[in-house]
């Protein structure tokens, strides 16, 4: 395991690059714990989530999963706002408004020319595995609610192009999307139909084309809160990136699709959809804590794996309670209506107190989003772990904290 | 091949059914068609299978009825006749005659 580095940061300073440099800050602050024994991914990783979750304002490291050893996963790094405040590079303890004033302020700030580094150089491609690929060996995967039909992964931005519009660089999106692993190189997509990887497979399927796309695992965290919610074609996500860092955001290139990519993910899982394939996935449990149900849905045929050194998996929680989905899909969706609400109303840019603006925005920021699912055919058993079960890993986290809270007193 | 249905069987009856099965039989949809991943570091600790037909995965270390337990006691079953008419939320463009 890496030794942490301790990052001197003033009060506010430039929003954090890279995942990794996150983690140790987040760390020093007290506010990301390591779960220092040695844990199964069922139950107790799936459990220490929930529980996490339930206490709200936890973030997790794991790195002595039983069958993962020397691989490292981080869960709920995001979900709180004051992780959030700290990746933009603000105070913990900034109020949500005037987190959301700066983030807005940023994005409607200057350009920045995007910055392309080789990808030999890249740090997402300081290993590369073309061969015989297995996803099973190379993640650290576990079950992330009781009842899902699979190992999900809920923090997964995807890369892919529109083929009718490839010349055009404004066609390449990059959303976030949660993927079944169905096979050693097999990963199950959840699309809605409507939204862009859709779009873009319905445009490869009707020219009988596979559709190149590149699933980035890891992303810098700022490029994870831009993938979470959809912007649009008047401006690309990667612009966006820029916008919100206040400098150039850096991409590289796959070395099979030339799909661009952040050149410092954790992972690059580099590969295609085939057209006409359809297989069942699902269910899995959504935000809201409905259970979403089994679908025909496209699959991913994964033909290499690019990865830094000792990479770092960053996955989510998703269930009932407050999650990080909640906070990234509340502070991007506020970012993009912004937008929109200030030319349609420009009163609230003009507004001495902005408290129009402010309402605007905790109205998305402050409901908790449910993205319930259609049910119909299936319920099942709630709450397997029981409520005395869960109690005991809460007190575990409980008992960390207090660990972790004496050990930056002493420093 | 598809496997008898196990569905008139309590919970815990399925459960050591299924344990005899040893694994190689996809509680869900009950085909055969069963690869096995063993644990990364060699420890052995568990392998996951990953039924080829309807993509269920499970640990060796879950009890996987417990995984597909519905509300009403029973573990819920996907078979073919299902699987074909499951939604499908990008349809797969027309051919042409």
């Amino acid at each position: 395991m890496s030794q942490v580095l301790i990052v001197e940061h003033t009060e506010s300073h430039a929003a954090i690059p890279d995942l990794r440099e996150l983690l140790d800050y987040v760390r020093s602050k007290g506010r990301l714990l390591r779960i220092e024994r040695a844990v199964s991914p069922e139950p107790d990783v799936q459990s220490l989530c929930r529980a996490a979750s339930e206490l709200k304002d936890t973030s997790l490291l794991f790195d002595r999963i039983t069958g993962y050893q020397g691989k490292r996963l981080v869960v709920n790094l995001l979900a709180s706002w004051a992780n959030c405040a700290l990746m933009c590079g603000l105070p913990a303890d900034l109020p949500t408004p005037e987190l959301l004033d700066v983030m807005c302020s940023r994005a409607d700030g200057q350009s920045y020319k995007l910055v392309f580094v080789d990808t030999e150089k890249a740090p997402s491609y300081e290993c590369l595995e073309t061969g015989e690929i297995d996803l099973y060996r190379t993640l650290p995967l576990f079950r992330v609610n009781e009842h899902d039909g699979g190992f999900y992964l809920h923090k997964a931005c995807i890369v892919s192009e529109d083929m009718a519009a490839w010349a055009r660089h404004n066609r390449m999106k990059f959303g976030m999307y949660s993927l079944q692993v169905q096979g050693r190189d097999r990963l199950g997509v959840h699309l809605s139909g409507t939204d862009n990887l859709s779009l873009h497979l319905s445009v490869a399927e009707k020219a009988h084309r596979r559709l190149p796309v590149a699933v980035c695992l890891g992303v810098p965290p700022l490029a994870a809160l831009v993938a979470s919610v959809g912007i649009g074609y008047e401006r690309t996500e990667y612009d966006l990136i820029s916008a919100l860092y206040e400098h150039p955001f850096e991409l590289t290139r796959c070395v099979k699709s030339k799909l661009s990519v952040p050149a410092c993910a954790e992972y690059v899982l580099e590969g295609y959809i085939e057209p006409g394939v359809r297989c069942p996935e699902g269910p899995f449990t959504c935000d809201g804590g409905t259970l979403s149900e089994i679908k025909r849905q496209p699959q991913i045929v994964v033909t290499a794996i690019a990865h830094r050194q000792d990479p770092i998996l960053d996955n989510t929680y998703v269930g009932k309670s407050w999650t990080e989905h909640d906070c990234l899909i509340g502070i991007a969706s506020t970012l993009r209506l912004h937008k929109q609400a200030k030319d349609a109303l420009p009163e609230i840019a003009l507004s001495g107190t902005h408290a129009e603006g402010v309402h605007l925005r905790l109205g998305f920021c402050g409901e908790r989003r449910d993205r319930g699912r259609n049910t119909t055919g299936m319920s099942f058993q709630d709450g397997l772990l029981g409520e005395d079960c869960l109690s005991v890993y809460k007190q575990e986290i409980g008992a960390a904290r207090r660990r972790q809270a004496q050990c930056l007193s002493r420093t | 091949m598809s496997q008898p249905d196990l569905m008139a069987l309590s919970v815990p009856e399925q459960t050591a059914q299924f344990r005899g099965d040893q694994q190689d039989v996809c509680p869900r949809c009950r085909h055969t068609a069963v690869t096995r991943c063993d644990a990364p570091d060699g420890s052995g600790a568990w392998f996951i299978n990953t039924c080829s037909h309807c993509c269920f995965s499970w640990r060796s270390t879950e009890n996987a009825i417990r995984v597909l337990e519905t509300k009403e006691g029973t573990a819920y079953r996907l078979g073919d006749s299902e699987i074909e008419i499951l939604p499908v939320p990008v349809p797969l463009p027309m051919t042409s005659a």
